[in-house]
């Protein structure tokens, strides 16, 4: 009975330890808000992501947006006219693309680790799914990165991450209203001396909620019911100026 | 200012600048007797809108303005119901056409494309055709203020066309082909355009040669039509109509269609139809512009759906 029970009694008095040991080595990063309302008010969010570090060092915090396969067209003139001539296309495009950093990035770590990591627009590496010229994919790649930037989906500057007392940082990240709704992933890494010394990841959930969740679900669900609903509406307000102008 | 978030274009615009742009559409509609698509949709996607659910959404507006102004004339018995209902006929082929048209320029990666050389060639016919024939009118009434437009009939070609029906409400005998076949083409333009009333009215006065007085209210009768089964087609399909944009949009062009009628009992009908003239040239020559001037930004993304 008792020697059933050995291994399970020194488990308990190991786990704690081990629990603390974790905590120690690892970055306590929180968000302001994980969930991020969308509602008929939304005009863009901004929310402060902090945390504590186990050690000083440097911070750099990357968030990424929802992920989809995007097409990048390019026009060509043909016949006189500017068209879409030749495409690529991309898998895991993320929608939205921000970093942020305690010092500038190059200051920080190596053009290597930066672009392992991806971090810094200038170092996002997206998968080829088809092209119409392999060589030239590099160049539609370049593009789609531009225009995220100019559409302000992607930032081309690294935002402020300031460190407190060495051992706290904060970063405030503002979302576009524009910014596409789904599942965010915030990964912070802290660096000393040009090491990796720890990463965390943490979610970032922006979701339609109240009527304009309502609204798109019905929309894409019920799409029978929603052009019902459309119609309807638009035949009643027709109906009804027509009714008010005769009045008159 | 009283910003709104739009859940299917997923931005967020002012309601204020929905409802000027309703009512700005909404006046010239009442003033020409025009549903003033083409000049809403430019204008939604010129705001942010993606393309797709500009012209989807502007179907939908478009129902709530021709079933104003259709009942309106309706009450002045200038609709010619049973022509409309003939036009019908090819309207609903059109639509189904268009359908299967939007869905296969879409898989080419074309859609944009196409639809702005569609825009340039039918704008910018109906632009030189009315600047012609408001230009002489204008001219003509000032050399002999009692005489109005000459005598219209029916191109010759047309003549010889089979199944001629008479329609006494306007007092035509045309071959029902007619006002079929400009039914189906409206109804393809009504889906891949959101263009239909602009293209029927010239089309009713210069090919079926109609009295003026029922062509703008049984063009309103068809696009009525042709606008409920565009709007179902974008919502069941693509789900591109936004209904949140389509409100404010619906509310300033209601009123913005009243000041409108009023104001078109002062202004004359020949250079009511110049100004007009003048405004879809513009829209035409800007697209034109930007199918053959190198772009600045020659790439464009869009996602795919999975």
């Amino acid at each position: 009975m008792m020697l059933r029970l050995l291994p399970l009694l020194f488990l308990l008095l190991l786990l704690p330890q081990r629990g603390e040991a974790q905590q120690e080595d690892e970055i306590v990063a929180d968000v302001s808000s994980r969930h991020i309302a969308v509602t008929a008010g939304f005009n863009g969010a901004t929310t402060t992501l902090f945390g504590a570090l186990p050690r000083e060092g440097e911070v750099i915090i990357v968030v990424t947006g929802p992920l989809s396969d995007v097409i990048v067209r390019r026009k060509e003139r043909y016949m006189g006219l500017w068209l879409n001539r030749s495409s690529a296309s991309f898998h895991a495009v993320p929608g939205f693309y921000w970093v942020a950093s305690s010092k500038p990035l190059a200051d920080m770590a190596s053009s290597e680790f930066l672009s392992e990591k991806r971090i810094g627009i200038e170092h996002l590496r997206f998968t080829i799914a088809e092209a119409s010229n392999l060589q030239e994919s590099a160049l539609f790649q370049k593009a789609l990165v531009e225009i995220k930037t100019q559409e302000e989906d992607y930032s081309a500057r690294p935002a402020m991450v300031s460190i407190m007392g060495g051992r706290l940082y904060r970063a405030d990240l503002s979302l576009p209203s524009g910014a596409p709704t789904g599942e965010y992933l915030i990964t912070t890494y802290l660096l000393r001396s040009g090491r990796l010394l720890e990463v965390q990841q943490t979610p970032l959930v922006l979701r339609k909620e109240g009527a304009m969740a309502a609204v798109s679900a019905i929309a894409v669900r019920h799409s029978l019911f929603y052009a019902l609903g459309a119609v309807f509406l638009a035949l009643f307000s027709g109906w009804l100026s027509a009714a008010l102008m005769q009045r008159r | 200012m009283f910003q709104i978030y739009l859940p299917i274009a997923e931005l967020s615009v002012s309601v204020l600048v929905l409802l000027a742009m309703g009512g700005g559409v909404g006046f010239l509609s009442g003033l020409f007797g025009i549903g003033g698509g083409f000049l809403l949709t430019p204008l939604l996607i010129f705001i942010g809108v993606p393309p797709g659910i500009a012209v989807g959404t502007q179907a939908n507006q478009a129902i709530a303005s021709s079933t104003a102004g259709m009942l309106g004339h309706r009450r002045k018995r200038n609709v010619d119901v049973r022509l409309g209902c003939v036009m019908l006929l090819g309207g609903a082929l059109g639509t189904l056409v268009g359908s299967a048209l939007f869905g296969w320029f879409t898989s080419l990666g074309q859609v944009d494309f196409i639809i702005a050389v569609l825009y340039v060639v039918f704008l910018g016919g109906i632009g030189v055709l009315m600047l012609y024939e408001s230009l002489r009118a204008t001219l003509r009434r000032r050399v002999n203020p009692g005489q109005m437009l000459a005598p219209r009939q029916v191109p010759r070609l047309l003549q010889k066309l089979p199944f001629r029906r008479v329609f006494p409400a306007s007092s035509l005998e045309i071959s029902l082909l007619i006002p079929v076949g400009i039914g189906f083409v409206a109804g393809i333009t009504t889906v891949l355009l959101g263009l239909g009333g602009s293209l029927l009215v010239p089309a009713m006065i210069y090919v079926m040669a109609m009295p003026a007085a029922f062509v703008a209210g049984t063009s309103l009768f068809q696009v009525m039509f042709t606008s409920i089964a565009a709007t179902f087609f974008h919502a069941t399909t693509h789900h591109t109509v936004d209904l949140v944009l389509a409100l404010p949009l619906m509310l300033g062009s209601v009123l913005g269609a009243q000041v409108g009628t009023r104001f078109a009992g002062r202004l004359r009908p020949d250079v009511a139809r110049l100004v007009l003239a003048i405004i879809v040239l513009g829209v035409a020559l800007r697209l034109f512009v930007v199918l053959t001037v190198p772009p600045e930004m020659p790439f464009a993304w869009e996602a795919i759906q999975p």
